[in-house]
């Protein structure tokens, strides 16, 4: 009974985790730029997909990996460059167009170019699960656990500790105070998709040994994400991180007692009961405390 | 004797089809201080944001220290000097006072004077000191003047663009903001200071234009335009 409900949770929080990073990469894009990227969940096609591939093609795991975070690392600088940095004067709507429409081009290349097969990667440890008090634990959600705490503190320093960090805060408040002070905020967005980018490849090739990878994993794992950040309120990292973890929670616990058949509805009955009543998301609305 | 610090000649701008400016000319001398008057709307924060890169020009150009700007991107006019306190303050409202300072050094980051200028500007506005890690956006808007005035100084301004310094402040605080803006004209810098409240602008300035709807329609000493009539009606409630 409760090594079930350990169980679930553990799961849950495991799912939770890459929600949260794919939740952080939309709320670092919308803070800087108000723009919402549906094109985030190609980031993690990227990472696993590319993951594979360099494998395929005989690189060993540890360089497959960082190949493949970098590879989704230069498509986000790519896409803020190529496709919305150009259209400087278009409305928000408009540059939101735009996402959705470098996602479809993104996962039109990988299929053409990597196929349409489902891949699975070695979990990260040898042993592949471990029992604890009846329960068995991946020890791949251990390894998820592990590099998104690692991930979140890092991005935390960055935001408070260097310079760089403070520019793009900056710009989210104000671009053009921003340039008053010499900040070059057209490279400071560069770099918020950049790093975005980086967050979903991690996200995208964690995730890999438990839920296969393929060209088109990004339309539901950036769906959940963009709905894990709405639900946190769009804006604000911490709600984010809650964001996502509620909603892997609740997957979790729907698949485990209710049916796994429902577990994909979840994410859209959570976030119309919460936005019902609570219109701006758990931590929306507070200007102030925004990233 | 005078060297020209800024010159602005035949300025065009707009916004979509509605110009804004109609080709203005401005110069500025090395140390002077330079008012710009005129009612809300005239164009005064549209010609500031002309020479600090953030509005295109349609006519026109931007000369500072004898180099032509076009090409000079706004970041990079605040490495040249060029640094703008802006209309209605304009903090980075959810960072800290210390980050706010320190951001305002950003286009120096490098430079290893940046802490001793930050004690200098604390000992300059020891209220900034006192409240240095709270959030910007907490300050009253005084305080947050202060902030802004302090934040672009960090950047060891050249030629420093205050665009309304005075607004929505009660006047005791005016006072102060106006002594601040004296005591930096004592140093050396060159200003140019946009108000529409008038009187205390041209008090402090050496020169002094008055702008209408997108024109230059009067310019002198800012002793003389303070007592000329046109202006006192216009601009100085008669
Ligand atoms: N972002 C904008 N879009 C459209 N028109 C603008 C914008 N900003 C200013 N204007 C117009 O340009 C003119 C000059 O404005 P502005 O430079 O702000 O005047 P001032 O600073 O003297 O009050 C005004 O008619 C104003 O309505
Ligand atoms: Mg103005």
């Amino acid at each position: 009974m409760f090594s079930e409900f350990f169980q679930f949770s553990f799961s849950g929080i495991t799912l939770g985790a890459i929600y949260a990073l794919v939740a952080l990469g939309f709320t670092l894009i919308y803070n800087a730029s108000h723009v919402i990227n549906f094109a985030q969940g190609e980031f993690l096609m990227i990472g696993g997909m590319g993951t594979v591939v360099l494998m395929d093609a005989g690189a060993p795991i540890y360089l497959a990996i960082p190949g493949a975070i970098v590879m989704a690392g230069i498509a986000g600088v790519l896409l803020h460059k190529l496709a919305i940095a150009p259209a400087k004067n278009a409305d928000v709507v408009t540059l939101i167009i735009i996402t959705i429409g470098a996602s479809i081009f993104l996962r039109g290349l990988a299929q053409i170019f990597w196929g349409k097969d489902y891949h699975a990667l070695p979990a990260f440890s040898d042993t592949e699960s471990l029992s604890v008090g009846g329960a068995v634990l991946l020890t791949q959600s251990l390894w998820i656990l592990g590099i998104a705490t690692l991930l979140v503190v890092a991005l935390g320093l960055f935001f408070t500790r260097t310079a760089l960090g403070k520019a793009l805060l900056a710009t989210s408040m104000n671009k053009d105070a921003a340039s008053m002070v010499g900040i070059k905020t057209g490279a400071i967005l560069t770099l918020a998709f950049g790093i975005a980018a980086l967050l979903g490849a991690v996200a995208g090739v964690i995730v890999a040994p438990i839920t296969f990878t393929a060209y088109d994993i990004g339309i539901m794992l950036g769906l959940k994400g963009f709905i894990a950040a709405a639900i946190g309120g769009l804006g604000s990292s911490t709600g984010a991180i809650l964001g996502g973890l509620l909603l892997g929670l609740a997957e979790a616990y729907t698949a485990g007692y209710i049916s796994s058949d429902y577990k994909d509805a979840v994410p859209f009955v959570l976030i119309l009961v919460i936005l019902f009543f609570l219109p701006n998301g758990l931590l929306g609305s507070r200007a102030v405390e925004r990233v | 004797m005078s060297e020209t610090l800024l010159d602005l000649s035949g300025i065009r701008t707009g916004y979509g089809r509605i110009e804004a400016l109609h080709g203005l000319d401005v110069t500025i001398d090395k140390g002077e201080t330079v008012a710009l008057v005129g009612a809300n709307g005239a164009g005064k924060s549209t010609l500031l944001r002309v020479i600090s890169g953030l509005q295109p020009l349609s006519g026109g150009s931007v000369t500072f220290d004898g180099d032509n700007l076009a090409r000079c991107k706004a970041a990079d006019r605040v490495h040249r000097g060029i640094v703008q306190v802006p209309e209605g303050r304009q903090v980075f409202a959810g960072l800290s006072v210390e980050d706010n300072l320190t951001l305002g050094a950003f286009s120096r980051r490098r430079d290893k004077t940046v802490p001793d200028d930050l004690d200098a500007m604390y000992q300059r506005f020891p209220i900034l000191k006192e409240k240095r890690r709270l959030h910007a956006g907490n300050l009253s808007g005084g305080q947050q003047q202060m902030l802004a005035m302090a934040r672009a100084l960090m950047a060891k301004p050249k030629l420093l663009l205050l665009d309304e310094p005075s607004m929505g402040l009660a006047p005791l605080i005016i006072d102060e903001i106006f002594g601040i803006i004296t005591e930096l004209k004592q140093e050396g810098i060159t200003i140019f200071v946009v108000e529409q409240n008038a009187s205390e602008a041209l008090a402090i300035a050496d020169r002094g234009y008055v702008l209408e709807t997108g024109d230059i329609v009067a310019t002198g000493s800012g002793e003389m335009l303070l007592n000329d009539d046109s202006v006192k009606a216009a601009y100085l409630g008669g």
